[in-house]
């Protein structure tokens, strides 16, 4: 049977290690490529997601999170794990990448963006490729915009544009894709 | 609160790739509790959700995943 995510976190926050399984099964892949990409070592990458694995069970059980999609919880919680083994983040504690309730997108929204992943995911392919370069290194490398200017020898303003214009693109894209933009700002 | 000049920083506070001003000036607002803010942040965190997961899938052996199923039940 085809669950909902949110049907099996709802079982997962009441302890259920099947719904936990099933979970497992269907964001591990693309997890685990995101680790990947952040920790050369697959050794490594394993034991990343089995502990921010571990965490977001405890978090579940504990957390009061209803309308909150915690699927993003989970994904900033691994990248910040994995960054911290590349000591490549190491200022900040355990917790630093956490992200707190008020946050995190609420369900409804992940719920329709999705289907759209595929789709949203291949305007990346429409970036310039200095600013992919530098979008992978703001998600994959935990660089900040300054370090960034560093390690590509480019003026400080220039890498900076350069993150930001693509992020304003992918911005728009996602605009455009989920039809509407409740954001009131 | 006027948000509108922080509207392309939202992605990049969750990334924790600002300098430090600008960090501070979101989380200026974001601590106040800021509804414009909490709500660009969501949507950043909605769009970064995507991006990281749009590395190339790699499969966890059977093996692995009884590991964490049985270490599940020790916690
Ligand atoms: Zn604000």
């Amino acid at each position: 049977m085809e669950y909902e995510n949110q049907e099996l976190l709802n079982r997962i926050a009441q302890g259920s290690e099947e719904a936990l399984g099933l979970f497992y099964d269907r964001i591990s892949p693309s997890l685990r490529g995101m680790l990947q990409k952040i920790l050369a070592s697959k050794k490594e990458a394993e034991e990343v997601l089995e502990e921010t694995f571990l965490s977001f069970w405890k978090r579940a059980l504990t957390a009061r999170s209803e309308g909150v999609a915690s699927e993003v919880w989970l994904v900033f919680a691994a990248r910040s794990a994995a960054l911290r083994r590349r000591k490549l983040q190491s200022e900040g504690n355990e917790k630093a990448g956490e992200l707190p309730e008020a946050w995190l997108p609420r369900i409804k929204d992940i719920s329709q963006l999705s289907g759209r992943m595929p789709l949203f995911t291949s305007s990346l392919a429409q970036l310039s490729t200095p600013q992919r370069r530098v979008l992978e290194m703001v998600l994959f490398e935990g660089c900040r915009e300054k370090e960034i200017a560093d390690a590509l020898g480019k003026p400080a303003g220039r890498a900076q544009d350069e993150v930001r214009a693509a992020l304003s693109f992918m911005r728009q894209r996602l605009h455009t894709l989920m039809g509407t933009w409740t954001a009131d700002i | 609160m006027d948000c509108r000049h922080l509207e392309d920083l939202y992605e990049l506070f969750l990334l924790r790739a600002l300098s430090e001003t600008e960090e501070t000036q979101v989380l200026e607002h974001v601590e106040r509790n800021c509804p414009a803010c909490l709500e660009g942040l969501r949507h950043a965190g909605m769009m970064l959700y995507a991006l990281l997961l749009s590395a190339p899938p790699v499969k966890s052996s059977p093996k692995q995943k009884g590991r964490l199923l049985r270490r599940l039940k020790e916690a």
